[in-house]
């Protein structure tokens, strides 16, 4: 090749090469312009996706300037780009689904970076929504992702939606307690727990007679943020509001009836029979 | 104003090392000044005693039960420090002791009262450095559902409708709520009001206490269509009240239209 086109080639390769770098520089720089011009009017989930359609649609154009500089035509750049996008999405046909799936959760937005989720048997914070996965940090600070794909199929419950959220607590009483009254120091020692909303007002149940105890339901209204302190707090009010009226939460327990076809059951003093013992040693 | 001793947006001469306090409400407020830091401490003490009311004054030390809670720092400039009283940061519930009924076309006027806040303020930019209700407000939600409204605080209020049943206490602040039923047939019953406190601002006056400026509630029972119009001032019967604290969202506007729903509940 001659000398000068050498030089030619040289120098629309470098400003291709140059091309890419700068707009790999103001896409980013833009996105973070995005990012802080945006911290108190957007969520932290429409600031990510803003700033990353912000940074793929400048790179992608400064790219293809890039290339346009090298001689490529663009025409040409798409058919390929049509025939590629044919071979990639038999070869991807996951990744492509993923994809899709986190345009569609976009799109429904059923939750957002920050939210606490459950999904299968993982509870964690939502912290990253890319395009084929998402991240959640689970609560013991394990990271877990999961993919576009799966949140689309399957059942996950948002556990941060709504700013309040219910408390119910399932205390059983003994049979012989009162019922209507263990039910009002329930419902007094929630009306007076500082972390139980006025307002919707908590209220009490009674849901099954069983083994060994009533149930009663407490159903205490509280701030979505306050809600592991304010469960374990009111579980421990309930107890002492219970203990100081005298009304028994019982343990587990079995009681053995004797009927007229059963023979008498065997009844040994144990003190007796050890003084008999005694007794005759001597 | 008494409670604080000094004039307002007039800086704290703490001296140095020396554990000064004051109370109102429940809140007991200790403050040190330690260098160039603020050290602060607060003790609540419980609900059902009378509330405190004890202006800014020198102690000996800090009580052992009492543990620093804050170290403020004001800034490159180490800005002077005063104390300001405040109205809440959010909406206040009032829960009627009975529910209030109005005809159509009625008209009446309730004076409900809020407690205030505690808060220290830097002079010169106005930044707030820390502040403490003083009284610990209850939670409460506000709205249609569950799923619609807000976070509020709540108060039960008996709500009387003579300003001269109205009882004054130093950290509470008194609202005068004009509420107007505006349907010709049906009658509107009120059990609980969302007060817009974030919106209003702090009166002062010597006899008559602290006050907020009048609000006035236009509902409609039938439409269910509500409209909150905040005068500029308290009652004029009061006299001259001076202002002491703006209100904390001053961009909002002073006339609201809104659903009845959610600011009754």
């Amino acid at each position: 090749m001659p000398e000068f086109l050498q030089s030619v080639a040289l120098v629309s390769w470098f400003r291709a090469i140059l091309f890419i770098v700068v707009g790999f520089i103001i896409a980013k720089l833009a996105s973070r312009l995005f990012r802080k011009l945006s911290d108190n009017k957007l969520s932290t989930h429409h600031q990510l996706l803003g700033s990353m359609l912000i940074f793929y649609l400048l790179f992608m154009l400064f790219f293809l300037s890039g290339l346009k500089e090298l001689g490529f035509s663009m025409s040409v750049l798409l058919g390929a780009a049509g025939v590629l996008s044919v071979a990639v999405g038999f070869a991807s046909q996951t990744s492509a689904s993923n994809l899709i799936s986190g345009l569609f959760l976009i799109a429904e937005k059923p939750f957002e970076v920050g939210d606490v989720l459950t999904l299968n048997e993982f509870t964690g914070e939502v912290i990253a929504i890319d395009l084929l996965s998402i991240k959640l940090r689970t609560f013991d600070n394990v990271m877990i992702r999961v993919p576009n794909e799966t949140l689309i199929k399957t059942t996950f419950v948002n556990l941060s939606r709504f700013p309040i959220r219910r408390v119910d607590l399932v205390i059983g009483i003994a049979y012989n307690e009162d019922i209507e009254a263990a039910r009002t120091v329930l419902l007094e020692a929630a009306l007076h727990h500082p972390r139980a909303l006025v307002n919707p007002d908590p209220f009490c149940i009674v849901t099954m007679f069983n083994a060994s105890s009533v149930d009663l339901q407490l159903s205490v209204w509280v701030v979505r943020a306050e809600l592991k302190d304010a469960k374990s707090e009111l579980l421990i009010a309930c107890k002492k509001a219970l203990d100081t009226a005298g009304i028994e939460i019982p343990f587990p327990h079995t009681s053995v009836y004797v009927g007229e076809h059963t023979k008498p059951l065997p009844i040994q003093l144990v003190q007796a029979a050890e003084q008999h013992k005694e007794s005759n040693t001597k | 104003m008494h409670i604080i001793d000094q004039p307002a947006q007039q800086e704290l001469n703490l001296e140095e090392k020396q554990w000064y306090s004051m109370a109102l409400g429940d809140l007991t407020l200790f403050l040190q000044q330690n260098g160039n830091e603020l050290l602060t401490a607060v003790n609540y003490q419980s609900r059902d005693k009378p509330a405190l009311r004890e202006a800014l004054r020198k102690i000996d030390d800090l009580p052992q039960e009492v543990k620093v809670g804050e170290r403020l720092y004001s800034g490159p400039e180490e800005e002077s420090v005063y104390i300001e009283l405040q109205l809440a940061d959010k909406p206040y519930q009032v829960n009627a002791d009975t529910p209030i009924k109005l005809g159509p076309k009625g008209r009446v006027v309730l004076y409900v009262s809020t407690s205030l806040w505690v808060q220290l303020k830097t002079i010169d930019t106005q930044k707030v450095m820390t502040e403490y209700p003083a009284v610990i407000p209850r939670m409460s939600w506000v709205g249609s559902s569950s799923i619609e409204g807000a976070l509020c605080y709540s108060t039960k209020t008996a709500a009387p409708s003579e300003l001269s049943q109205v009882s004054r206490k130093e950290h509470r602040a008194i609202t005068a709520l004009e509420i107007v039923n505006d349907s010709s047939h049906s009658p509107l019953t009120i059990q609980r009001l969302s007060l817009p406190l974030n919106m209003l601002s702090l009166f002062y006056s010597e006899s008559a206490g602290f006050w907020t400026e009048s609000i006035r509630f236009r509902m409609d029972a039938e439409t269910g269509e509500t409209v909150i119009v905040t005068s500029q001032k308290p009652p004029d019967e009061l006299g001259g009240c001076e202002k002491i604290s703006t209100a904390r969202d001053s961009k909002q506007s002073s006339r609201l239209r809104t659903a009845m729903k959610l600011i009754m509940g």
